[in-house]
């Protein structure tokens, strides 16, 4: 079954259609990459799918059960984690607690509150730091420690804006590895700009351009789409994309 | 020493502490401590919703005046016994705290500073307007019977000023193990969570808009079990105590304590007490010390003297 559907997706500002008539699918287990060019509507898309923003239509499925009207809060009860585009820590409180707030919630109930922190801490690779106040964190810690948050969570749907973003390729190595160990057990749809981290973790691919869904397919399959090729690097003056 | 254990000792020797003052005070501090010990539960409640959740309310008078006229008028007009008075007072606190919670939670930082002082306007203004009932300025003095009561088979009598002292006491202790409780557990990381970062904090399943209000309702409660006490012991209520005056004390004896801890109210509204108790012994300008011991406190101390000690020696501290 498919883990999380949209039909016909849409989401106004004003005059702007900035999503419009998205119809998009998820499976369950899959590394799911949401690229296109700057202003495409990803992030307001992905917003859309975890609650902070409401759609103006369409409707939206989580797990077969209808969440287009459901408060952030409670879809992250159901398993929708969110990571954001610009870090949102908590920067005075220590690492560990950044993680603990997030536990607390989180979907796996079996193991204590602590207990589960420290395995999120661990599984990003931040356990050393655990003690550090997170806003004195380095920049490319401060990113990890919001996967963390997400991790902690447990959720069945981990959604990632953008967050290669200002890593060095060192720590774009390590996030890879890290993203394909939380993958083991969690879904993961990513908005990305990087090519080489999109081509190197995703499965399958989607592509927005002016708030609609041009093309999804296979790594291979979207680099041979021409729209695709047209969307990011335009067209010959005259010539139509196909 | 687990950091739980040392805390759970350091609040315990802070009550045992105040339960041998009573042996060396005289007649005189025996009654100043009496307030001081009322009125940091004021302070506790206040700072539940100020320094742990992050929001600064400037009508919590309201909720003192709630528990206060809930429990006077109670005993003035219905001749309740003082139990049952007292326990409604903090009831009438209560059922005020989550009904302006439903309204005033919408707004946040200055709005909500605004919307709680007009709510407390307003509580001041019924008070005064229902004169015939609370005879507004003036105040009413409790009657003579309710000036001592029987509980689990023993004898209080309220015009005791020892009696009077531990059952303060006993009131402060009781409401410092109940936020003791409250900011230790769950439910104090999600307080803190939304005074550190709110939408952060939805993002990770938080319903904030409840737990505000379930923060608000609990310190509305802790403020007015403070009014209800201060009614019954000192036997007189009247509408000063409305006054935004008392909105404004909490949110200093917090300040110069330390918000966002648990000893910080308590140890500033004894000091802010005394301060100015000393001061106007010597000159009218009293007012005048404590704006510069706030003012000093502000550059120095902009967490408070627990604050600093929390950022500077115990981090444990709760």
């Amino acid at each position: 079954m498919s883990l999380l559907v949209t039909r016909q997706v849409g989401k106004r500002f004003g005059g702007l259609k900035a999503v419009d008539g998205v119809d998009f699918v998820l499976e369950e287990g899959e590394i799911h990459a949401l690229i296109g060019p700057n202003g495409a509507g990803k992030t307001t898309f992905v917003s859309l799918l975890c609650g902070r923003l409401e759609l103006t239509k369409g409707d939206i499925y989580f797990n077969g059960e209808e969440i287009t009207n459901m408060p952030a809060w409670q879809r992250v009860r159901k398993g929708i984690a969110y990571t954001f585009q610009i870090t949102s820590i908590y920067p005075n409180l220590t690492v560990f607690q950044n993680v603990a707030i997030a536990a607390q919630h989180s979907k796996e109930m079996s193991l204590s509150v602590e207990k589960q922190a420290h395995n999120a801490l661990q599984k990003v690779g931040l356990d050393e730091l655990q003690e550090q106040e997170a806003g004195a964190l380095a920049y490319g810690h401060q990113r990890v420690l919001e996967v963390a948050m997400g991790v902690a969570l447990a959720p069945e749907l981990l959604i990632l804006d953008e967050p290669t973003q200002g890593l060095s390729d060192i720590e774009i190595e390590q996030f890879c590895q890290m993203i394909r160990e939380v993958n083991r057990d969690t879904t993961v749809l990513l908005i990305e700009h990087n090519m080489q981290v999109v081509m190197s973790l995703a499965e399958r691919i989607s592509v927005l351009d002016q708030g609609r869904l041009i093309a999804q397919g296979t790594p291979a399959e979207i680099q041979a789409n021409a729209k695709v090729q047209a969307a990011y690097l335009g067209t010959v003056e005259g010539e139509n994309a196909t | 020493m687990s950091n739980g254990l040392k805390s759970a000792v350091l609040h315990t020797a802070v009550v045992v502490g105040f339960l041998l003052l009573q042996y060396v005070l005289p007649e005189y501090h025996l009654l100043s401590v009496t307030r001081i010990m009322l009125l940091a539960v004021f302070a506790m409640g206040f700072n539940l919703l100020f320094g742990y959740t992050g929001l600064l309310s400037l009508g919590h008078a309201m909720f003192f005046s709630a528990g206060m006229y809930g429990a006077g008028l109670s005993v003035y007009h219905l001749g309740w016994s003082v139990p049952t008075a007292f326990i409604f007072g903090i009831l009438c606190g209560a059922l005020l705290g989550f009904l302006i919670g439903l309204i005033a939670l919408r707004t946040t930082g200055v709005a909500f500073m605004i919307v709680t002082l007009m709510f407390a306007k307003v509580t001041y203004l019924v008070i005064v307007y229902f004169t015939q009932y609370t005879r507004g300025d003036e105040g009413l003095v409790m009657p003579a019977e309710s000036r001592s009561f029987d509980l689990f088979g023993m004898h209080f009598s309220l015009t005791d000023s020892v009696t009077r002292y531990n059952l303060a006491l006993g009131l402060l202790a009781l409401t410092m193990f109940i936020v003791f409780l409250l900011v230790r557990g769950r439910f104090g990381r999600s307080l803190i969570a939304i005074r550190e970062n709110e939408s952060r904090t939805k993002m990770l399943g938080y319903n904030t808009f409840f737990i505000k209000l379930k923060a608000l309702t609990v310190s509305a409660a802790l403020s007015a079990l403070s009014g209800s006490a201060y009614a019954l012991m000192f036997a007189y209520i009247g509408s000063s105590f409305a006054n935004i005056q008392y909105s404004i004390d909490p949110l200093l004896y917090s300040l110069l304590g330390g918000a966002g801890t648990i000893l910080g109210p308590v140890f500033g509204t004894f000091t802010m007490f005394y301060l100015i108790d000393i001061a106007s012994e010597y000159t009218s300008a009293y007012l005048l010390v404590t704006g510069i011991v706030l003012v000093i406190l502000v550059l120095y101390f902009p967490r408070g003297v627990f604050g600093a000690i929390r950022q500077n020696f115990c981090r444990w501290l709760p």
